[in-house]
């Protein structure tokens, strides 16, 4: 929990700093999978790892998981058509046989309707997301940090000891 | 300067700090690196261990008494494991093994473990020894007390009271003196035909208030006599009258209706009486049976010996035969358990065969194919070889799978082994498993020969009756399912050595006597049926040998004993079974009395209405031709033709 609050509080912090866009945008996009995907499966687990050795914004990523996970839900049946589609789809039935008998493939449950359907929703909407993440956190900061940055009550609490105590320390060790 | 100097430090250690970082977490590497190497050391120094833990864990339970690893060795990237000397306790005898076996080696598939399936391609079992001593006694945790392993034992604990008794025992006490004076203490101890007596008298008291209920719905005298007084103030002759016949009508209607009411009351009310009177009959007569079971019950509280061959079987053998069932029985819940029957209902296999729509959310899972999938556990084959000091074993286990229909293989066992030293010959077994769709297990083995020392056939202070020396040979064959067994079980005795002993002569000669005649011992046991239900047929040679010795000394006695209990049980219940029997009929009697006076009574005015109606009715066609005559003659008087 301490961990998770810990990410939370970095996402709020960087998405108030000047830097880290990409970081932000692509744990907002990789939350999206793990939302969208089975809690124990294969798919879960790269991600996962992806986030723990890449750059990835953590805390990003498990608020995006967390908010995903709750729409995926709600569309469920659409991810089940989108899925049968698929995988009634008679050109890629080589493909699937071949995965189906594979060892470890079948830990991701693709031959699952929902997890097939959100799966490929997921993927498709992944560069879609990342680059509407990107743009919405720079004209975030842009229009409502800027304009917060401006604001008498920010310039009063910047002037105070206790921030420049902060902001010496988050340089530090932060 | 100096200022200049600091500034520029600090720029170029922010420079410095603000130096972009890589797409990869740097930070993240020691951690990774500590995790793998943790999982290393515990597969180089902590897995043979752990591994050796899990199977004598294990393999405690399955046993039943202490399992002991001297060694396991593993190899991750072959998946070999060997494992060394492994002993089973015997939990009859815990300083010594039931058997040991020296090395077992098992390669599992990799193409199945990342499936998450464990696939033992080939087992090999070596140098195994039988009945060893061990280094200290084995421990022998209590028996699980499970409410599946109490509902069972008290299933077969009702088999088991039927074998208890002492057969020489009962026959000393008999031929020394017992005298049949003594029923009265027995009686006492309570009989089932008196309760089944005073269970009548309650469900008599029960019909009783039923009928009394029912009859209390029926017209009383006074309603039946209104009825009548209602059939008598029917003007009838106003039927003759076109203005009043209708209303004369209407009430010899009514009235019938509610006759017919009335008379459906009586006929429920009869119909109630029959019920209870077919019922206490019942209840009559099968309390009247268990005066029969009270008498055997009787005459086994007095010890008093059943002297037909199939008796004394029973008591000699019961115990024994039965203690084979259970054991067989415990053996394959035990298979049951890890090798199970295929459920009722589509399984894992069949959703994946064909598209099953599951709950919302859920989605459908599609099959493509199943070349290479493994059940969960599969042993494909398991070899045994041995040959060391002891004998010989060899055989094989073929397809043992927690999944059979899946496989579509049947799981084998075939051993043969032979212990010269120990005099155990000839050992050969089979053992077939279908549990495919209706489960089964069919068993066959045998023993050609076996040392037997000390075996007691009937052991008490009164009398020793045991098998000193002898060699055995047995055969058993049985077919399981979970509802029913089907055993056979031949087992004799030759080159047999008797003690015998007992504290009456009469007894001590007719032992010697039997041991003289005795040169082959055999007992046959056939046990069938349902599992709650199982039916004994034993039969020994030893028992007719026995019947034959002792019939002479205490057949009359014994005769006379069970005339006079049958006419104690029956003076002692004779009272209770009059005073029933006066209850049933006085009920009988009453309620078919008040009902057949009551119908009488009904009938009479049922048939005076119909009798009534009939001269009424004759009366008013009678006025209605006269009418009509009259009609027409006023109709015609005017015209002239």
């Amino acid at each position: 929990m301490t961990l998770i609050l810990k990410q939370i509080f970095g996402l709020l912090k960087v998405l108030n700093s000047d830097t880290g866009e990409n970081q932000i945008a692509a744990g907002i996009a990789c939350g999206l999978i793990m939302g969208f995907s089975p809690a124990l499966s294969l798919q879960t687990l790269l991600v996962f790892i992806i986030i723990f050795i890449f750059r990835v914004q953590a805390g990003a990523a498990f608020a995006s998981a967390f908010f995903f996970a709750m729409v995926a839900y709600i569309f469920d049946p659409m991810f089940d058509q989108v899925g049968q589609v698929i995988l009634e789809m008679d050109s890629l039935t080589p493909l699937f046989t071949s995965l189906y008998n594979m060892p470890i493939v079948p830990f991701t449950k693709f031959y699952n309707s929902v997890v097939m359907g959100a799966g490929v929703v997921a993927i498709a909407m992944f560069p879609i997301i990342f680059v509407l993440t990107k743009i919405l956190v720079k004209k975030y900061r842009l229009k409502v940090v800027a304009k917060f940055e401006k604001t008498k009550f920010w310039k009063a609490i910047k002037a105070t000891s206790f921030y420049k105590w902060y902001a010496k320390y988050d340089q530090l060790y932060g | 300067m100096s200022e200049q100097m600091t500034e520029q430090k600090t720029s170029k250690k922010e420079k410095k700090k603000k130096k972009p970082k890589g797409p990869i977490r740097l930070g993240a590497v020691i951690p990774v690196t500590i995790f793998i190497a943790l999982v290393v050391l515990f597969n180089i120094y902590f897995l043979d261990t752990t591994i050796k833990k899990i199977i004598e864990y294990g393999g405690t339970y399955a046993n039943g008494a202490e399992v002991n690893v001297g060694n396991v060795e593993t190899s991750f990237k072959e998946l070999k494991f060997s494992v060394k000397n492994i002993q089973f306790t015997n939990k009859k005898k815990p300083s010594h093994n039931i058997f040991e076996v020296g090395n077992l080696q098992f390669q599992m598939l990799w193409d199945a473990v990342l499936r998450g399936k464990a696939v033992i391609s080939l087992a090999e079992l070596g140098d195994i020894k039988v009945d060893t001593k061990r280094a200290r006694p084995g421990h022998v945790p209590p028996p699980p007390k499970s409410s599946e392993t109490t509902a069972k034992g008290k299933v077969l604990n009702v088999a088991k009271e039927q074998f208890q008794g002492n057969v020489f025992g009962d026959i000393a006490a008999v031929a020394g003196g017992a005298s049949a004076q003594d029923t009265g203490d027995a009686i006492k101890e309570g009989l089932e035909s008196e309760k089944k007596f005073k269970e009548l008298e309650n469900k008599i008291n029960d019909q009783k208030a039923k009928l009394e209920k029912s009859f209390k719905d029926l017209p009383s005298q006074g309603e039946l006599k209104d009825l009548e007084k209602r059939l008598r103030k029917i003007k009838w002759k106003d039927l003759g009258n076109l203005a009043k016949a209708p209303g004369v009508l209407k009430e010899a209607d009514r009235l019938k209706k509610d006759i017919d009411k009335a008379i459906k009351k009586f006929k429920n009310a009869e119909k109630e009486v029959k019920k209870s009177d077919k019922l206490l009959k019942n209840a009559y007569k099968e309390a009247e049976k268990s005066i029969e079971g009270d008498i055997a019950a009787v005459g086994k509280r007095m010890k008093i010996p059943t002297l037909n061959p199939e008796g004394i079987a029973r008591s000699l053998f019961g115990e024994e035969v039965f203690s084979k069932i259970d054991e067989l029985k415990g053996y394959y819940a035990k298979i049951e358990k890890y090798l199970p029957p295929k459920k009722k209902g589509p399984s894992e296999q069949d959703l994946l065969k064909d598209k099953v729509k599951k709950e919302r959310g859920e989605g459908k899972n599609y099959s493509f194919g199943t070349p290479n999938s493994y059940p969960l556990f599969w042993l494909k084959l398991a070899k045994i070889n041995s040959e060391n000091e002891q004998g010989t074993v060899a055989g094989q286990i073929t397809d043992v799978t927690n999944d059979q229909s899946m496989l579509g293989k049947l799981t084998k066992v075939n051993i043969k082994a032979d212990f010269p030293p120990q005099k155990i010959t000839g050992i050969e077994g089979e053992m077939t498993i279908d549990h495919r769709d209706e489960p089964m297990a069919t068993i066959s083995g045998q023993v050609a020969s076996f040392p037997v020392s000390n075996k007691a056939i009937s052991k008490s202070s009164d009398v020793t009756f045991v098998i000193d020396k002898a060699d055995g040979g047995s055969k058993l064959e049985a077919k399981l399912t979970p509802k029913r067994a089907d055993v056979r079980i031949k087992n004799s005795f030759t080159k047999i050595d008797f003690k015998t002993k007992a504290k009456s002569n009469v007894v001590d000669e007719v032992l010697n006597d039997v041991a003289k005649r005795t040169q082959l011992l055999t007992l046959d046991a056939k046990v069938t049926g349902k599992w709650d239900a199982l039916g004994f047929d034993i039969k020994s040679n030893l028992a007719q040998v026995i019947q034959n010795s002792v019939q002479g000394l205490v057949q009359a006695k014994i005769k006379e004993m069970q005339d006079k209990i049958r006419k104690d049980v029956e003076a002692a219940i004779n009272k209770q079974k009059k005073q029933v029997q006066g209850q049933i009929d006085q009920l009988k009697g009453q309620y078919e009395g008040e009902l057949a006076k009551a119908q009488n009574e009904l009938d009479k005015v049922k048939g005076q209405l119909k009798s009534e109606e009939k001269k009424a009715k004759k009366q008013a066609d009678k006025e209605k031709k006269k009418l009509e005559k009259k009609l027409k003659k006023d109709l015609f008087k005017g015209i002239k033709l």
